[in-house]
């Protein structure tokens, strides 16, 4: 259900920004997801239908795009994706990445050096990649 | 003719960033405990103070804001408590405060986070956290002037600093530089507290009236608290709570 909060977050920002646009009308919201996140789309979509319901974004084609994370270590320069690095963590371990991406910092390691100084390239949460507006 | 309607593809800002202030909206004040220092006692009074609110009827968050090295749960003791998911995350209540931190995911992993790392991890815990309607928030802020501090100014307009030092010069240098900062963003100061106080001085009072700001007094030092770590009730029984509870008097 804390994807209930996430669908929330978008869809103010989408309210926001097509206020401060001046839109007349909201025509499509290209929304990505980041997959160290781990969002249920199922879950995520139920709840942006619910939450547009009486709002300017009832009409609006709202598309969900995933988007591949990847790690790259800071320290030897290797990049690794993240299914690899996330197969072997638990339930628990999952989960709080799920809450608070950042948190895979203390879960991982650079596979060739072992470094925990590594980078989250992309596909870290949720975000809006463009509104369509019409004025 | 018809009026002519062009279609335009804008961007959006973070969606998190949108949802803070409502996560927020019930929550009347908003004390941040911060020090440029670390190791002055700023955990130790953001939980004393929580409980002693708490214990007057107030209802009560607790924020521990530092991610590096949490230990507001080790003196309130928050063992088996965990956070529960509706529509978001709703923080635990421990000894009767709404409780949150990164310790109920990472337990006693380190957590070596950088800077814009740290940023998004607070902004996340901002956006998913549900405080519902609470009294007071505390945040324990961490030490210095890092991206806890500015995020804190950034994203909760309404923070309140209450700044802590010891009565030791070395302390009050950095603890200068904060207030400086706060004062240039036009934070609002409740003032400064003097921790561990040994023997008399006059270093922290002369630091707040150089500054403009609220002496709220000295906490004496108390050889006894570490055997009052996750005992509230013992922790409440002390000299330093008592001390806790005449600064208080003069913040809320």
């Amino acid at each position: 259900m804390h994807e209930w909060a996430l669908a929330e977050a978008v869809i103010s920002t989408i309210l926001n920004v097509a206020k401060e646009k001046g839109a007349k009308k909201i025509i499509k919201a290209e929304i990505k997801i980041g997959t160290l996140q781990q969002i249920e789309v199922d879950v995520l979509t139920f709840a942006f239908r619910e939450l547009v319901k009486n709002t300017p974004l009832e009409k609006t084609e709202i598309k969900l795009k995933p988007e591949e994370v990847y790690f790259k270590c800071r320290v030897c320069g290797v990049r690794w994706n993240f299914s690899n690095a996330t197969s072997a963590l638990g339930r628990e371990k999952s989960e709080a990445i799920h809450f608070i991406p950042d948190l895979v910092h203390a879960f991982i390691r650079c596979p060739r050096c072992g470094s925990p100084d590594f980078e989250v390239v992309g596909g870290r949460g949720i975000w809006v990649e463009y509104i369509k507006i019409s004025k | 003719m018809g009026r002519v309607h062009k279609n335009f593809k804008v961007r959006a800002p973070d969606p998190r960033l949108a949802i803070i202030d409502e996560r927020l909206k019930d929550v009347k004040r908003i004390f941040v405990v911060v020090s440029g220092k670390g190791g002055v006692g700023k955990s130790l009074i953001a939980t004393t103070l929580s409980l002693i609110l708490t214990k007057r009827g107030r209802s009560v968050g607790l924020l521990d804001l530092d991610f590096h090295g949490p230990s507001c749960h080790i003196i309130l003791g928050t063992k088996g408590a965990m956070p529960t998911e509706e529509k978001g995350i709703i923080p635990p209540e421990v000894h009767g405060i709404k409780f949150m931190s990164v310790v109920y995911y990472v337990g006693d992993e380190p957590l070596p986070l950088r800077g814009t790392e740290i940023s998004d991890a607070f902004t996340e815990l901002l956006a998913i956290t549900k405080w519902g309607r609470v009294d007071y928030l505390i945040v324990d802020a961490p030490p210095g002037m890092g991206e806890e501090v500015l995020d804190v100014i950034r994203l909760m307009e309404r923070s309140e600093f209450l700044i802590v030092t010891t009565p030791s010069s070395l302390a009050l240098k950095t603890v200068s530089r904060l207030t400086r900062l706060l004062l240039e963003v036009r934070a609002p100061i409740l003032g400064v507290v003097e921790n561990m106080r040994i023997t008399e001085t006059k270093l922290v009072e002369e630091h707040a009236k150089k500054f403009g700001i609220k002496y709220l007094g000295p906490i004496l030092f108390d050889y006894n608290l570490e055997e009052c770590f996750s005992n509230p009730k013992k922790l409440l029984g002390t000299k330093f709570a008592r001390n806790v509870r005449d600064i208080a008097k003069k913040i809320l």
